[in-house]
Formats: structure tokens, sequence, C-alpha cells
């Protein structure tokens, strides 16, 4: 067994983490025939489908009560004193990089976060991960094994093609245990997270431009107006201006739109990140100079409001009149008019 | 892990106390870099990293509702790893109330080298022997690898919560931690010790400090330590091979120039948009 992937499904079948850690795998020349899957997961209803598109020989399934990192630790840690395995890969989420960086140490090995590309190298495996707030790439030798890595999330996804059920080795229950020592209680918090934003046709991503609480509101109407995801800068976040359900960028959402429309934000990379798997970017910002306009296709110098405003009042008739006419060259559109709402 | 060499005696606090030891790190403030090829950020200016300035603000916060709560009363104190690039925002910190505001000096640049930040800081902690929480921010830029708190937390043996959003006093000598994982918000109460990374919470600030404050903590000390080495076979590091190299993420930037907005809009809607979001 050439490498492991670790995968933690307790919140969901994490689609993305797996087409990303496929695209890396691809390209770094790993082979799924020398791989292993270890799945952790908690609810019943999604064991058929947690080994979907997986680029592995075989898996081990485990089931837990909650994600729960020492928990899982310890669960990673004996299978590799049973079955020990030269590379582990993990997703770049919050668990991954700490599961990560904690297996190496503890496996005394090396570890690397948010590793962009992987190829073999005559000390052990030469990674690249982004540096100085994106600006820059740095290359590092991870020559002390097992190694254990995070898979960045800005790398080309893949799917593996992998059609054949993947056999299950090992099914184990591992629910019911106590909670450790130092957990009294816990439950579901009440903060907002990060995953309103996946796929979608349009998207309006809003920066500190926008000026204020209101400024941010209004352009969320004119997005609503358009029919579009709504999406903020970090600065909008801390600013209290938008919730955090909202956010884009490497700590936030990496979501994927058709044309992404960015107003009164600067171009910070950490931001721009975030945009990476849209289609055409329209940047509109007041200053020509702005480091956004060299991040996008095509942009238009101006105040975020006055533009958006003129673009929902010039847009939307239209995308409104393309709407209809496609429903009523539509196979299964009932009749002529029939209008999809915005 | 070897104990870090003390030069300035630390006064240990007495017990009955909850101690928070807070680690924080001046970064290059890339916002205000002018990127060329050279990719050099030795000459940058300096700032408290964000990140880390939302935990030493938690901490304060904590320590507050702690004070006002009539709980275990909050030691609290602030540690960097580096150079004397640190000690003003040290004794800020002084002048904020912090208790300590120690410095584990080291010359060298550990940009790339976290286990060896965290063994300067795991080793203080074993010799100090008084920390029951231990604080950090997510990372110290948005792209650096914020491995540090796990390394730590490894080299302690000690529970680790990342996403750290609050914390509250609770009876009992637990402490309330809110947090955020991948799943969605998450609520404990937690036995120390711990190691609580702090994620991003929106209008976290720290506090500025009065004139009369910054007079008061002009006198107090900044306890100064050589920072441990790791020992040999506690690196967990990759090794930096040729210089960085910078990434070119431009697209065609072509900007549409019209006498009005209505018109260049027009333009973009029919040249751009249209094309995209309507199926013909």
């Amino acid at each position: 067994m050439t490498v492991r992937i670790v995968i933690t499904a307790c919140h969901g079948i994490p689609k993305d983490a797996i087409a990303t850690l496929t695209g890396l795998m691809l390209r770094s020349g790993l082979a799924a025939a020398d791989a292993c899957a270890i799945v952790f997961y908690c609810r019943d209803a999604d064991r058929p489908r947690l080994l979907a598109g997986l680029p592995v020989r075989s898996a081990l399934l485990i089931k837990v009560d909650r994600y729960q990192p020492e928990q899982i630790l310890t669960h990673l840690t004996r299978i590799d004193a049973a079955t020990p395995c030269p590379l582990t890969l993990f997703a770049d989420d919050l668990a991954g990089r700490e599961l990560a960086v904690r297996l190496g140490y503890r496996l005394g090995g090396s570890s690397l976060t948010a590793a962009r590309t992987l190829a073999r190298h005559k000390d052990g495996w030469l990674a690249t991960r982004l540096v100085y707030a994106g600006h820059g790439e740095a290359s590092l030798v991870l020559d002390r094994p097992p190694f254990c890595l995070s898979v960045a999330r800005d790398g080309p996804p893949s799917d593996c093609g992998q059609s054949e059920h993947t056999p299950v080795v090992l099914d184990h229950d591992a629910t019911g245990n106590p909670l450790p020592p130092w957990i009294d209680s816990f439950s579901p918090g009440t903060a907002a997270t990060p995953q309103g934003l996946g796929r979608c046709r349009l998207l309006v991503a809003v920066g500190r431009g926008a000026g204020s609480r209101q400024g941010v509101q209004d352009l969320a109407a004119v997005a609503a107006q358009l029919g579009a995801e709504f999406g903020v800068s970090k600065a909008v976040v801390m600013n209290g201006w938008a919730p955090f359900d909202r956010l884009i960028g490497i700590s936030g959402a990496v979501p994927g739109a058709d044309v992404c429309i960015v107003a009164g934000a600067s171009g910070a990379p950490a931001f721009m990140m975030g945009l990476k798997n849209s289609g055409l970017i329209v940047a509109i910002n007041n200053d020509r100079g702005a480091p956004l306009f060299r991040y996008a296709d095509v942009g238009i110098v101006g105040d975020c409001h006055r533009v958006m405003t003129e673009l929902a009042r010039q847009l939307k008739p239209r995308l409104d009149q393309g709407a209809a006419r496609t429903v009523e060259h539509h196979p299964l559109a009932t009749g002529p008019g029939r209008n999809i709402p915005p | 892990m070897q104990p870090a060499v003390t030069t300035t005696p630390i006064i240990r606090t007495p017990n009955g106390l909850m101690h928070a030891l807070i680690c924080f790190k001046i970064a290059p403030d890339l916002d205000r870099w002018s990127v060329d090829d050279h990719m050099d950020i030795r000459f940058v200016p300096k700032v408290l990293n964000p990140a880390d300035e939302a935990a030493l603000a938690l901490g304060v916060r904590l320590s507050t509702a702690m004070a006002d709560a009539e709980a275990t009363p909050l030691n609290l104190s602030a540690l960097t790893v580096g150079d004397r690039s640190a000690d003003q925002t040290l004794k800020t910190l002084l002048a904020l109330r912090f208790d300590r505001a120690i410095r584990l000096s080291r010359a060298a640049d550990l940009s790339f080298h976290p286990s060896h930040v965290a063994a300067a800081i795991a080793g203080f902690v074993i010799a100090d022997a008084t920390c029951d929480l231990l604080l950090f921010g997510r990372q110290s830029g948005p792209d650096d690898s914020g491995t540090t708190p796990f390394l730590v937390a490894e080299a302690l043996g000690w529970p680790c919560v990342t996403g750290v959003q609050g914390l509250a006093p609770v009876n009992g000598g637990c402490i309330a931690v809110q947090s955020r994982t991948d799943g969605g918000p998450l609520d404990q109460i937690l036995h120390p010790p711990l190691v609580l990374v702090v994620g991003d919470v929106p209008g976290l600030a720290l506090p500025v400090p009065t004139l009369v404050d910054r007079m008061q903590a002009a006198k107090r000390p900044i306890t100064i330590i050589d920072a441990a080495e790791p020992p040999d076979g506690d690196n967990h590091d990759g090794r930096l091979v040729g210089p960085v190299a910078r990434l070119n993420r431009l697209r065609a930037g072509v900007v549409i120039d019209e006498n009005d907005i209505a018109t260049a809009i027009g333009r973009l809607c029919d040249d751009h948009l249209l094309p995209r979001l309507v199926r013909r």
C-alpha cells in the first residue's frame, strides 16, 4: 500500500474533498491500485454513498458518534501500527489540517498542510504550497516518513472514473464510546458556518468597498433581483456587515460560478482564491489601479452601487426574457409563454 | 522535549488561579507589500498578526467575564517567539493588564520551521508548569501553514479545539467553548488543560490602553527567555528548497471604457454576460 486517504464524512459526503484528493493523486502518479481509504462516518443513511468516486483499491469504514479529533487520531494511529503506510492524504478542511499535522507528529513523520502538488523526490516527496498570502509558492521536501498531508482546495479537482464497487475490507462500529474525560458535555451550537455557497450560475461577491452594512444589504438586494448567489470578503464579515455563512475565500467557501461579479473588493489573494473556480470574473471598483482588475476577465471602473444598480436595470429584463425563451424551446415545456421566476 | 533555558526568573503566580497563556506572532503586513519577482518580505513592515489579536482579545474578554462572574480569577500571559520587534506589542499587552509578557528569544527566521516554534512554546509551558489554557490564532497569514498549535498540543499531550469563537467561565474549573467545525457550530464544556485555536471572530479586537496604563506598564519588565531548540528527531517540517516562486494568477483584465456607465454596462451585458447566462 503506497497511499492512504482519510475521509471524514461525519457531516455528509465531502464530494469536493474527494474530487480534490483524486486530482492530486492522478497528477502525482499515485495509482488507485496502490491506495486504500479510511472513511469515518456517523449516519447510516450516508453509508451507501460513502465510497462513490474514491480512487482506491479498498476501504475501511468506521462509524463514530461524531467528529472528535482525538478519537479519530487514536483509530488512525492503531491502524497505522497494524498496517503502516508511507503516505496519508487528508482534505484541507479544518479537520483534515488538524489530523494531518497531529498524525504526522504521532507517527514520528513529517506533515504539510494545503499541499498543491506532490512529486516523488530522491529523499521522499517534493510538495508545493502557497505562501505569502497567495502571492508565492514554496517547494518543500518531506524527507521523514511517514508523510501526512492535507491537500489544498485550489488544485484542479478530478473524477477518478471509478465505477467498480470498492471492496470494504473492514466495517467497524466505534459508536457508543464514553466521552473523553476532558469533555464534560457538548451540544450543537448556533453560530453560522460558510456552507451556503456552492455551484451556481451567477455569483455577486462584495468587498469592503460596499461601505457599510446598509451598502452590503443594498448589493445583496441587487443580487437577489438578478437571481444570483451572494458572497462577501473577509473584511465585510469582520466588520460585522454580513454573516459568516456568506464568507468567500481561503477561510470560507470556494463556490464555482459560471459568472462572478466582484463589486467593491480590492482583489486580495485570499479572497480571490475563493473565486478561482469561477468561469467569467467581472470586476467593479472605482479605483482603476486596484489589483482586482488584474485578476478579472473584464471590468468596469465606477462606484460599485451605481454600477450594480444600472447592471440590474439592464440585465434583469434580458435574463427574464432569455429564461422565458429557454422554457418555450424546452421539450418539457407544457405550453407557450410559460415563464420562470428569476 | 527539553525545557526552556530561563535567563530571567519567572515569578510563579500562586495556586487557585486559572492561567491562560496566549501566543502571538509579529508578522509582515503583506497588504503593505509591493510584490516583485524577488519575493523578499524581510523589509515589509510588521504588525500583530490579526488572527492572534483575536486570540488575545478573546483572552481579555474571558478574564473580564470571569471577574464579573466572580469565578476563579484568570491570570493572563502573552507569549511570542522571535526578536525584539515584538517588544512594543508586549508592552501594550502589559498596559492591557496582562500579568506577564514573555518573549522566547530567537534571532533566526522561523517562518518555515513551525516545529522549532512549537518546541520553544511547549518547552516553556512544561518548564513554567502553570498553564491551563493555551490560546493561538488560527494562522499567521491567509496561506501560512497553521500547524504550530497542533504540534504544541501533541508535544504537550493536551486536547485541542479548533475554530474557537467564544469562551465563558463555568463552575467547577471548566470552560465553555464555542467553536465552529466543518459540520457546523459546537458548544462544549471542557476541563483544562486545553489548546484552543481561535478562528475568525467578527468584530473581535484588542482594546486600546489608556495613557496611564501605558505609563505604568512601561515600568514592568518583559520576560525574555532563550527559546528551546527542538530535540533531535522532533522536526516534522518540510525542508524549503529553492526560492519562493511568484505566482501569476492574472486574467485578461480588460476594462470597458465608455463615457457613461449605462453604455459600459450595455457592452458588458452584450459581449460577456448574456452569452454565458442565457441559452440561445
